[in-house]
This record gives C-alpha cells, structure tokens and sequence, in this order.
C-alpha cells in the first residue's frame, strides 16, 4: 500500500513518456490512472481498453419498456373493458405507438443508470484530481511504494511534470 | 354491423327523422334545451358560433322565386355504431354502451381536449366555453334528472338516455316488455307532425323497424362508415314554403 | 532566392486563411477558450437584466394573468369556437414542438456522421430543443377545458376503477413528448457534465464551487468516466433520431387520425417531420446570429458554420415543398367536395388567401432567395432574416391546418369563423418570452459552447504541406486501436 500520487503534465507527449517510465519502474497498470479534460484514446497512452458494457443496461431497459408498454397497451385494456369507436378491445396496432415510445424511455434511463454506475459517477468527494486539468493538462495518478518514490518523482519531474500533488496529503 | 353482441332480449333504440314531414318549426330544440338542462348562450355567443342545442335544424333553400323551397333537416348525435369520437377521447369520456348500443358521454369525467368534437363528421358535438348561467326563475325549471355541466365539458345528445333508463326501470319492475312507443326522448316527444320517430329496432313490430325498411331510408354520410343509428327519410315531393 | 522567400508568404498567408476558415484549425488553448466562455457566461451587463425582466413579466402577463383568467372563466375568452374546436393553442404546440426538433437534427444527425463542424452549435441547439419542448408541453395543458383535472391522463391506479385510453392519439402526444423530453434533457446534460467541472474547477466562491461540483456529480476526467460517457452519448445520439422522428409523426397523427377533410392524409407523418426539421433549422439559425452577437462567440461560430446551415435550410426548402406538394396535389385530384370548399376558401379571393399565398412566399420564396449563394448564407443578417422567414411560413402553415381547416366541414350550415382573441395572443406572447427567458437565463448557468469538444476536435485537426501547398487534415484519434 503506498500514498497516492497525481503528476500533471502540459501535453499528451510528455504523459505518454511519463507512463513508460512509471511501468518500467515496476508499478502495475491498475495502480496508476490518467486524468485528462478532453477524451485521450487508451492506445495512444499505451493504456489498456476499458470495457464497454453499458450494453448490459441499454438492453435489460429496453425489456422493461417494452414490457411496460405492453402492459399499458394489451393487458389493461382487458381490465377496464370499454368500446370504443367499434374497434376490438385489444389491438395491436394502435399499440405500437405506445409500446415503441416506452422501449424508447426504458432504453434512455437505463442508459443514463448505467453512465453513472459503470463509470461510479457521482463522486463528489473525490481529491485526487487538479483544476489544471480541465485547463487541458493531462494527469498521471499513481500509487507509489516508499522505497522507489524519490526516484520516480526525479524521472517525472525531467519528463516535464509541471506539478506533482500528494494525493492524501492535499485539501479537497 | 359493429364488432359488439346483439342479443334478441337487447334493445336497439334507433331515430327516424322523416325530413319530408319535418315543418322547421323548431319545438324539438326547445324540447331539449329544457329536458337537458341545456344553457342559453344569448345571441353575441351565437355568432361567435357557441350555439348550444343539442339538435339543430338545418334549412336549405332550393330553387329560384317563386318556385322557392325550403329543405328542413334536424341533425343531433348519430349514435354512431363505429363513432369516430370514441377512440379519440384520452380518458375515455366518451364510449359505446354494450347495452343500449347508444354513444355514451360522461360529464365528470370529460376534460375538454375537444378531440371528439372535431372527430364527429356530423359536427353534432357541444363544448360548454363559460359555465352556464340560469337566471331566476328559470333556475326551477331545471330537470333533476340531468347533470348541469360546469366549463370545459362536452355534451351532445344522448337520446334522453334518462328517459330510456326510467322506461327499462319501471317495465322490469313490472315485469312487463318495453311497449313500442313507451320511450320518447324530449325531441319526439315534442314534434307535431310526428317527424321524430323513437323505438326499438330490434323489436319486428315496432314503427322504426317498419320505417327504416321504406324505400325512402337513407343514412347520412353513409360512405363514412360510421353506422349512424339515425334513420332520415326522404324521398316524397312534400315541402314547405 | 527570392522566390523562395515570396513562397514562404504565400504559405505563411495560405496558414492564416485556413485557419480563420475553420474553427478546428485555428488552435487556441484549453485555458484561453475556457476563460472566454466562463466570461461571457459570467456576465451580467445593464442589457441582460433588463432583457430579463421584460421577458419575466411578458411570461407572468401571458403565462400567468391570462392563463388564469381563461382558467377561472372558461374556454369561451379565446376565439375558439363550433367548429373550430381547435385554434392558436394547438397551432402554437405543433410549432413548437417543430422547433424542438433542431437540436436533435444537428446535434444527434451530425454526430452520428462525424461532420466536426457541429461541435460549437451541439449545447445551442440542444438547449434549443429541451426549452422548445417545455414551451410546447405547456399547450396541451393550455386548451384543455378542466386543465386541473389533467391527471386523469396518468395511468395510476385509483379507487374510481378508471384508466385512460392509450388508443387516443393524445395519449400518444404525452407518452411521446415525455420521452423526447426526457431523452433530449440528458442528451443536453450528458456533454455539459465536463464542461460543468471546468466552471467548477475556477469558480470564484465557495458556494458556487459546490454548486457546480453537484452538477457535474464531481467529474474529474478518468479513463472510465470518459469511456462510458462516449458510448452513453453514442447510445443516445441513435436513440434520439427515431424519438425525434416519432414526437412529431404522432403529433401529426392528432390531426390524421381524425376524418376531418383536409387533416385525414397519409403524408401528414413525413409530411410533419419535414416540416419540423425545417422550422427547427430556421429558429436555429436565428438563435446562433443573436448567440454570435451578444456572446461576442465570433471566434466559435464562423462563417463555415452559417453556410453549412444555410445549406441545411435551403435542402429541407426543397423537402418541405416536395412533401407540401405532395399533399396538395392529391387532394386537388381528388375532388372530395368538402376539399373543394377548403380550397376555394384558401385560394384566389378567398378570406384565407393572404395565409396560404403568405406561406408559400414565406417557406420558398424568400429562403431560396437569401441562401442560394454563399454570399447570403454566410452574411448573419440574411440567414437570421432567411431562418425568420421559414418559422412564419411555418406557423402559417400550422394555423391553416388547425383554424382554417376545421372552419370548413362537410355541412356548409356549420362552417365556421375564427379568429384569436386577446387572451390567446398574450398567452402566444407569454409562452415565445418564456422561451426566450429560458434561453437568456441559461446562458448565465452554463457555458454555451461545449470547450471540450472543441479542443477534442482541434488536437484531431492539422494544416500538412503536401507538395508545393498547405492542406488540412484529420487525424482520427478516437479511432486509435
């Protein structure tokens, strides 16, 4: 277990530098993460792919919805029977509207619950972030033993860091 | 006809409008507007074209003077077997009744989009734009069988649906059928030459089965396919001047 | 040697007209862009307030006194009638909900494309569509008779044994607006959740720190974060096409489910959606000139971005007019005798004429005649003039197929008159200033201009010398693999 660190860079170059000699320093991929105000695509830092699975919200919404829609539109009218305009009780087609624009709605809240979820949003009291960032700085957090720490600092700092905060040590 | 049972114990209440006979005199209007509580609107409203009845008398006037004549034809609520009004309603105010095969309009429950209204092909639907007003002592003559509609609710003729239901109401407590001619909405009741004709269809004997077998029957806007249950008849030389 | 040097400037020159061509050329630093937008959107000038309380007390006249009056009176103080059942109310809703329909357009079809010159219009447009949506989801409580019982149009169990009718096409108008709104608010949200941390990241106060640190639900920009907001945003980009599409075919199906001559055609669906897309387009187009100018965002929106939606305007008048034909023509042919009357009343010395000879000069003439060149497309006044003349060509439109329809039926005894009384005028007026004020009150909230999709945009954009010229180019880094 080691204290976190965030190393803050001015362009995309410099971070990938940076990375490099944070992995030949022996720190795991999972211990270090990058921090960036525009999206940056993993390859490009050498970073491993994040997994896409919003798939498993989308879909299950889209069920519900749709379930809900057919609920609404086939089974209650049997509930509350009334005739209407000669039409049979329970009918496809004018049930179509209905049941599309519920898959539609379960499909856009699951959706929006499964941004939050996968990416574990909101997280208000997080610090391990600098506002530099959102000025276009790149940032490299990573944990850190003890024993190495001084010489990784000296490498990022020659790399460019133009800022290296103590993650836990710093006010939120 | 439409897609619900009919069973010979049911009735299937029908008007016959016999135009050749009908005399323009108006006496059905005002039959209606007391037996239904219906408000008058005064006559600023009416050009604005807030007229109230449930029935109107529409007059056609044909040819060139002196061989003018004048067409009369009564229009209210067609009881449509496939009424366009009904599917339209988004909280079902408005529906076909599985007993009397008439279109049913509930007051308190109607909140006044006015998507039926423009549904009707036959423009035979009302809207209640302020709430009426009954100006003593015209306030006692009011029908208690009749709701008073408040604004922002539709109406239109129900064939003096009260009136149906007393008749039914008091021949089963007697135990007794339903005579042909025992039902008269307000209209029919009202008319003087017998230009208004309610009864049961389904009844062989009775005179609208009779009448709407004649070779003068037509239905209007029949090509629409709204199965009206209302009867016009038409065809003979009779006219008024 | 000279003529080495004089190449020099050619390029040196060449650099610079590319760049003042495009915005994603012209790079400039995330700090600089930031301080710009969180400027403009910090400052309340003299005008801005005033603007504001105009606009607040045309809402509260229209919105609130008329409102009132209508509610506590009743439905006979508009002009509204029998048989125009229907008249400004449902005019106005159609209208705005077309207009909502330009965010979803520009945002949603362009992304999906990858056409880059969208990314400063997105956050305009899709304010645009989300305000549109709730301007017009006021008008079906507006013209309803008992608006307090609009409830009753909710599926919620109750002890009165009653359910709504979802076979009604208004039910489908409510389903479907609740969807679009939904769907159009977080597809607003969604890309602003950056944008909000940066506000965040240098506000001034403490208060406003925190307040912006809720609203972006503490975003910092990790690698997951940035993930699933991109597929999330790909999932809702071709969602909200067909929602978009569905909103204003069941709106249209208010009016072709009915057997009212004129209102029961096939076409009304496409017929529609055009249209929509076309007004949307037009008010678009205005809302950028006035954004452009009272922002001081001449550095974002450039001439490249007006031409194109010039462009954009000028293809959907070709559709428009194809579908409007279309419908016209088939109902001339077919000489059902109620048309025949509509027409008469709408053509040649008719007492509609001026409307109808009013929206084809409106939605053809003029815009074809301000955007066919260049020249006018990219000049700001004769696109805004262009986007105006569409959205009243438009709205006549809208009124000819309510009022001026309904007043002629297939019992010439009822044909009818309408015209619209002073209480559905201020609630016209109260309901454009609500969404005016919405817009001039979130241009204080949030920035505007989406900054990191810009700069997303110009790290992929570069000027390469090929040979002997300078040539911009894409370099695709969100495809690295």
């Amino acid at each position: 277990m080691g204290a976190r660190y965030l190393a803050l860079f001015d362009d995309v170059e410099q971070a990938v530098e940076a990375l490099e000699s944070l992995r030949t320093a022996g720190i795991p991929e999972n211990n270090i993460a990058v921090i960036s105000g525009f999206p940056v695509a993993p390859a490009i830092l050498g970073r491993p792919k994040v997994a896409n699975l919003m798939a498993r919200w989308a879909l299950p919404g889209a069920i519900l919805g749709l379930g809900a829609g057919v609920f609404f539109t086939l089974v209650t009218p049997t509930l509350y029977p009334l005739i209407v305009g000669g039409q049979p009780i329970v009918s496809l087609t004018p049930a179509m509207v209905i049941i599309y624009e519920f898959t539609m709605l379960g499909v856009i809240l699951a959706t929006l619950v499964g941004l939050l979820a996968q990416a574990e949003l909101p997280r208000w009291r997080e610090v391990a972030y600098h506002p530099a960032i959102s000025h276009g700085a790149i940032g490299v957090l990573f944990q850190c033993e003890e024993r190495s720490l001084g010489q990784v600092l000296e490498r990022l700092n020659n790399l460019g860091a133009f800022e290296i905060i103590d993650v836990d040590r710093s006010e939120p | 006809m439409s897609s619900h049972n009919e069973s010979v114990n049911e009735h299937r209440w029908v008007m016959v409008v016999d135009v050749d006979k009908c005399t323009g005199c108006g006496a059905c209007i005002t039959a209606c507007y007391a037996e239904n509580n219906i408000p008058i609107v005064g006559e600023e409203e009416i050009q604005k074209g807030r007229h109230m009845g449930w029935v109107r008398i529409e007059r056609y006037w044909e040819g060139e003077y002196p061989n003018i004549r004048a067409r009369f034809l009564p229009i209210m609520c067609q009881q449509c077997g496939e009424a366009p009004c009904e599917p339209v309603c988004p909280v079902f105010a408005t529906y076909h009744s599985a007993t009397e095969h008439i279109n049913i309009q509930v007051y308190n429950r109607c909140v006044g989009t006015r998507f039926c209204a423009n549904n009707c092909p036959y423009i035979t639907r009302v809207f209640n734009w302020y709430d009426p007003v009954f100006p003593e002592p015209l306030h006692e003559q009011l029908n208690p069988d009749v709701t008073v509609r408040s604004r922002g609710i539709m109406e239109k003729c129900t064939f003096c649906i009260q009136r149906i239901r007393q008749v039914e109401e008091d021949a089963k407590s007697e135990g007794r059928p339903i005579e042909d001619g025992e039902v008269q909405p307000a209209c029919v009741q009202a008319c003087p030459t017998e230009a208004l004709v309610f009864g049961d269809l389904n009844d062989p004997n009775s005179k609208v089965a009779r009448l709407a077998q004649s070779r003068r029957a037509f239905r209007l806007l029949e090509d629409l396919g709204t199965e009206p249950a209302v009867i016009y008849l038409k065809g003979g030389d009779a006219h008024v001047v | 040697m000279s003529s080495d040097r004089k190449h020099v400037q050619e390029l040196a020159h060449l650099e610079q007209e590319l760049k003042a061509s495009d915005l994603l050329l012209d790079r400039r630093s995330r700090e600089e862009m930031n301080y710009e937008v969180m400027h403009a959107m910090e400052r309340i000038s003299l005008g801005w307030l005033l603007a504001a309380f105009v606009l607040g007390g045309l809402v509260f006249l229209g919105l609130g006194l008329a409102w009132a009056y209508q509610i506590k009176w009743g439905l006979g103080v508009a002009g509204i009638n029998r048989p125009v059942f229907w008249g400004v109310y449902i005019a106005n809703f159609v209208f705005w909900i077309g207009i909502s329909h330009a965010g979803t357009l520009i945002s949603a079809i362009l992304r999906s494309v990858g056409a880059e010159w969208r990314r400063p219009i997105t956050r305009a447009a899709e304010a645009m569509t989300v305000f549109a949506l709730i301007v017009a989801g006021i008008y079906p409580l507006l013209h309803m008779g008992r608006t307090w019982r609009f409830y009753w149009m909710l599926p919620m169990p109750n002890q009165r044994v009653i359910w709504p009718n979802f076979r009604s096409p208004l039910m489908w108008d409510m389903m479907a607006i609740i969807t679009y709104l939904t769907g159009s608010m977080i597809f607003l949200y969604l890309p602003l959740i950056p944008d909000l941390a940066m506000v965040r990241d240098h506000s001034k106060t403490k208060l406003r720190k925190r307040l912006f640190q809720v609203l972006s639900l503490g975003w910092r920009g990790t690698e997951p974060e940035w993930k699933h907001l991109h597929v999330a945003m790909t999932i809702f980009t071709f969602i909200i096409i067909p929602v978009a599409a569905s909103v204003h075919t069941i709106v249209s199906w208010d009016f072709a489910m009915s057997n009212v001559p004129g209102w029961k055609s096939t076409i009304f669906g496409p017929y529609f959606v055009v249209g929509a897309i076309y007004s949307g387009v037009g008010a678009l187009g205005v809302v950028l000139v006035l954004v452009r100018k009272f922002m001081g965002f001449q550095y974002y929106l450039r001439d490249q971005h007006f031409d194109n939606i010039g462009k954009i305007m000028l293809t959907m008048t070709f559709f428009w007019t194809y579908f409007w034909f279309n419908g016209y023509l088939t109902e001339w042919y077919g000489a059902e005798t109620a048309l025949d009357f509509l027409r008469e009343f709408m053509t040649y010395r008719g007492g509609a004429a001026p409307l109808f000879y009013g929206m084809l000069v409106t939605n053809i003439l003029i815009p074809i005649s301000l955007l066919w060149s260049r020249a006018g497309r990219t000049t700001p006044w004769t696109l805004a003039l262009a986007g105006i003349s569409i959205n009243v060509g438009m709205y006549l439109e809208r009124y000819i197929i309510v009022p001026v329809t309904l007043s002629r039926n297939r019992f010439p005894f009822m044909w009818g008159h309408y015209v619209p009384s002073p209480v559905e005028v201020l609630i016209s007026i109260g309901s454009l200033s609500l969404f005016i004020l919405l817009y001039v009150l979130l241009s204080r909230v949030v920035p505007l201009i989406s900054v990191w999709e810009i700069q997303e945009g110009q790290v992929m954009h570069v000027i390469r010398r090929v040979g002997q010229t300078l040539v911009p180019g894409v370099i695709h880094w969100h495809k690295a693999e």
